[in-house]
């Protein structure tokens, strides 16, 4: 029963035959005519080269490239690249052999689950391809393959964007369905048709010379450049004909008398001119996709198979051959096809017999893809579906979607319910694609199957288990997906590291949420340690950046630094050093950011947060987003700049909206502390509200920071005793959980409640235990938030002779740090007469960067009309009757 | 609702043998002085499209698609 095939074989493995442009045969005939014409499409960002089979559009290709300074990527196309991510990743692999150094940056992209745009993919190709500095061409070989409606966009799309420095040629028999009209008249597209490509009679005349022995009269060469129009081909065919005839008068009564389609006459021809044992070998093979010697040794059972390869390359018949030392072959797609006919006619009962060894031939050498294709030839789906179970994990882990469902479309619907693998990659793809709500369907379908035979039913069980935790998960039902994460990984085998590796992340984010934070490091160990084996980048990625995450909450902040960098370095190209990052970073320069920021390098964690955020954004992962806002508004807030945390809060707010609930608490959070920030109490009391929370909840570890702002709501409100209460209550759920930095906070809020009351000694010893966790990691911003009371608090600690040396850092960073300047704004506004509101700040800061009352409004999502009255409002407020006056007094102020 | 199969002329340039017939599924083969017809039926545009591609990679030469409604049924398949 379907093994999972072991990892050594991946099923991307990049075919490497695909990245070379053909070897160039002796025979073939300089076209300097054209190759001028090819130098001069540099300037057209897309040049077609468009002709039937047979007219040398690869050889031309070919004769540049190898003749040309510019640096080249090629990549022929084959029907299995219909997929745009196995398409995109061969255009990757085509760059990366011209040393540009992509993969690194671009593969995790696209690999990556969840709602990861293909246009977010290909912003970011055209981003590093703009980078480079060498003039560089795209060669898409056989692009007539492509009917992928969606590949055809997005290669449009790209051919628009391309920087300047690159441009694309495509060879195609028939014209893409591009809507090319616009390069056109912009002088953007070059064409090479078949009145350009064709042979004329003058190097029809010239090539004859060179290859034929005989001397060719003027007319004999006419007739033959007519009867071809030109085709090359047909030329090449015609004077290897000719050779097998004695005279070249009889060669000529038969050519010019025979009028029938001219292909399909040489190939009869040849095949009548050859001894059996070749023409056998041909119609045979004819069914190959790929020639070795070895395969065609086993379909045709013919000894010294080469040697026939070798002749066919030696006399450029049929065949091209795929690499430089031999040992692969194809046909020319034109005659595999007169080929299959001759095969069809003269020994139809071979057919399947040769689909049959050559689907097993191909198995037993680990080319599943080409072993599928020969099964799907002769209708055996039992076997294909075998065959597609032994490869389909792989595929789905490589983001394959496209390969998977057209398999599985074409398989009869009861041998796909009889193949639990295939239901599996199903339900996987459901998860990848972001299709949830029929994710539990194929599930249950699959464990009602009735093959589910004992030697796999751990493995599939397994699946099943880490596919419902990745659905919990993603729903934020934690319990549930801590539990199925569990049971996956006790049934899947040791070498799924795809599996293993999901659901070691998914473990360690639901022990996160329960607050066994120990529990939850040693799962992202595990899977960073199973994504690395299995080089899944995107886990390898996301556990680290959580495991950094988490270390950072239990107090270790540099650990969780080393974690981020470490994880950011993986990323690192060799090549050009470009700071731009990837969109999948995001996530982990916001992380960073949080460490920056406890360490009170400011402006550094304000910088990191920015580009998380905005790396996110481009990604478009909700999730990714979300986390970056979080980051993002500590940072302002950090800085004081209140109106631009309030801004990122609603927008915060607005991208929650698609989130589960349980995200919203981040902002409410972050909310909370804006408004105690600026003392308005009344405002976290209407949150508070809002969210219905109350001193007497049960309180879990998932809720401890929402507690949190309750606990220094009450504080502030002067509500001492339910203060303490609460935070005693808090601190217990902190220590078991190991989280330290959390730990500190509630320390520092018990430590302020005793010294308002005037318990010098209870504060004291609050605050000592906040600054034991404090020291060594260098936690200094956690004690800059809380204003005068608190400097006061540590002033008078170290008049005790505690911590001296430390809280005269934590001092130093008091004065030095942006913390006056915030003072100052509370008490620039306290000045006025009657102090501007939250929303005539933010509109005070958006005038003062330039914009007009219309862009304040928009901004704001405010009407125009609301805008001026803000406007009118803050004038009378500041005394002044212009936006410059404005901006000066609010400057004179500290107000922004 | 699935439309009826439709009959189909299609002319090309090269002269074809009648034992291509079977390559291009069923179709009648009918040789001209300066061209070949295929004429069957195609149960719709899709297998169309794929004769037609069929035709392009052969590098045969289409000089005209047609649809042949007011033809006598000449399909192998019968009427219904």
């Amino acid at each position: 029963m379907g093994k999972q095939e072991k990892h050594s074989d991946t099923p991307f493995t990049t075919i490497e035959t695909k990245l070379f442009s053909p070897a160039l045969s002796k025979s073939h005939l300089s076209r300097f005519k054209l190759l001028k014409k090819l130098n001069s499409a540099e300037n057209c960002k897309l040049t077609i080269v468009s002709a039937p089979a047979g007219y040398g559009k690869s050889t031309l290709l070919t004769e540049w490239t190898s003749d040309n300074d510019r640096k080249v990527a090629w990549l022929s196309l084959d029907k299995d690249d219909n997929d745009p991510t196995r398409f995109w990743s061969y255009i990757i692999a085509s760059l990366q052999k011209t040393s540009t150094n992509l993969e690194t940056v671009l593969k995790p992209i696209l690999r990556s689950p969840q709602h990861v745009s293909i246009e977010v993919f290909l912003a970011e190709l055209i981003n590093e391809l703009s980078d480079m500095r060498t003039p560089l061409t795209i060669i898409l070989d056989d692009y007539h393959v492509i009917e992928s409606k969606s590949i055809h966009e997005m290669v449009f799309q790209f051919i628009t964007r391309l920087p300047g420095q690159v441009n694309l040629i495509i060879a195609t028999r028939s014209d893409p369905p591009f809507p090319v009209s616009r390069l056109r008249s912009m002088g953007q597209l070059c064409e090479l048709r078949i009145k350009d490509i064709r042979f004329n009679l003058e190097e029809t005349t010239q090539f004859l010379n060179q290859v034929v022995e005989w001397d060719l009269s003027e007319e004999e060469i006419r007739i033959l450049n007519r009867k071809t129009e030109g085709w090359i081909a047909g030329l090449h065919l015609s004077a290897y004909s000719m050779r097998n005839y004695s005279d070249k008068n009889t060669f000529f009564a038969s050519f010019a008398g025979d009028d029938r389609f001219i292909a399909d006459y040489l190939v009869e021809e040849i095949l009548r001119q050859q001894p059996e044992q070749i023409k056998s070998f041909l119609l045979q093979t004819s069914l190959l996709n790929v020639l070795s010697d070895q395969v065609c040794h086993e379909v045709t059972g013919i000894d010294h198979c080469q040697s026939i390869l070798e002749y066919l390359e030696d006399n450029n018949l049929f065949i091209i051959s795929l690499d430089l030392n031999r040992r692969r072959y194809r046909y020319h797609h034109l005659f595999s096809e007169l080929l299959r006919r001759r095969l069809a006619l003269e020994q139809p009962e071979e057919i399947p017999r040769i689909h049959q060894q050559a689907s097993q031939w191909f198995e037993s050498h680990n080319l599943i893809h080409q072993s599928i294709y020969h099964a799907f030839e002769t209708n055996d789906y039992e076997r294909a579906a075998l065959l597609i179970q032994r490869i389909v994990m792989k595929l789905i882990n490589q983001g394959e979607f496209e390969t998977i469902n057209s398999w599985i479309e074409e398989l009869p619907r009861p041998i796909v319910e009889s193949h639990p693998w295939l239901g599996i990659a199903r339900a996987w793809e459901m998860i990848f694609s972001g299709q949830l709500d029929l994710v539990q369907d194929e599930v249950s379908l699959i464990s009602t199957f009735p093959s589910l035979i004992a030697a796999d039913k751990d493995h599939i069980n397994g699946h099943i288990f880490a596919i419902q935790a990745c659905l919990y998960s993603l729903k934020g039902d934690q319990s549930a997906a801590l539990y199925d994460s569990q049971g996956a990984l006790a049934l899947l085998p040791h070498d799924d590291y795809f599996a293993r590796g999901i659901s070691s992340l998914i473990l360690g984010l639901s022990l996160r949420w329960k607050g066994d934070l120990s529990a939850a490091i040693e799962a992202y160990t595990t899977a960073q340690q199973v994504s690395e084996k299995g080089e899944d980048s995107f886990v390898y990625i996301y556990s680290s950046s959580f495991k950094g995450y988490v270390m950072v909450l239990m107090g270790r902040l540099q650990e969780g630094y080393k974690e981020y960098t470490s994880a950011l370095q993986s990323f690192q190209r060799t090549g050009e050093d470009v700071q731009r990052g990837s969109p999948i970073q995001g996530l982990i320069y916001s992380f960073l950011s949080g460490v920056l920021l406890r360490w009170n390098r400011i402006d550094q964690a304000f910088e990191q947060a920015q580009k998380g955020l905005e790396l996110s954004k481009r990604w478009g992962n909700r999730q990714a987003v979300h986390d970056g806002y979080f980051f993002y508004t500590q940072a302002l807030l950090a800085k004081g700049d209140i109106p631009g945390a309030k801004i990122a809060i609603q927008q915060a707010k607005k991208n929650a909206e698609h989130l589960p609930p349980f995200q919203h608490l981040d902002v409410f959070f972050q909310e909370g502390m804006l408004h105690l920030k600026i003392q308005d109490l009344d405002h976290v009391a209407k949150l508070i509200q809002n969210l219905d929370i109350h001193l007497d909840d049960d309180i879990g570890y998932i809720h401890l920071q929402t507690y949190q702002v309750l606990a220094k709501y009450l504080r502030q409100r002067e509500d001492l005793e339910l203060a303490a209460q609460l935070l005693t209550r808090l601190l217990e759920i902190a220590k078991e959980a190991g989280a330290r930095s959390k730990e500190l906070d509630i320390y520092i809020q018990l430590a302020l409640v005793s010294w308002i009351r005037k318990d010098e000694r209870q504060a004291l010893r609050s605050l000592k235990s906040a600054l034991t966790i404090a020291e060594s990691e260098r936690h200094l911003n956690a004690f800059l938030n809380d204003g005068q009371s608190l400097i006061d608090l540590l002033k008078y600690a170290a008049s005790k002779s505690l911590f001296v040396k430390f809280i005269g850092e934590i001092l130093r960073a008091h004065s030095a740090g942006t913390h006056i300047g915030e003072m100052r704004y509370i008490e620039g506004n306290e000045d006025l007469i009657s102090p501007l509101t939250a929303r005539e700040l933010q509109v005070l800061c958006l005038l003062a960067i330039g914009l007009t009352s219309t862009e304040v409004a928009e901004e704001l999502v405010i009407s125009v009309g609301t805008a001026r009255t803000h406007i009118k409002n803050l004038y009378r407020k500041l005394n002044v009757h212009n936006r410059a006056e404005a901006v000066n007094k609010a400057n004179e102020l500290s107000l922004i | 609702m699935k439309s009826p199969p439709k009959q189909y002329a299609i002319k090309l340039k090269e002269h074809l043998e009648p034992d291509w017939s079977d390559w291009f599924d069923g179709f009648f083969i009918e040789e001209e002085d300066n061209f070949t017809l295929l004429k069957g039926e195609v149960i719709d545009q899709a297998e169309l499209h794929g004769f037609l591609i069929m035709i392009r990679d052969l590098g045969l030469t289409l000089i005209s698609v047609e649809e042949l409604n007011d033809l006598p049924d000449i399909s192998t398949r019968g009427s219904e």
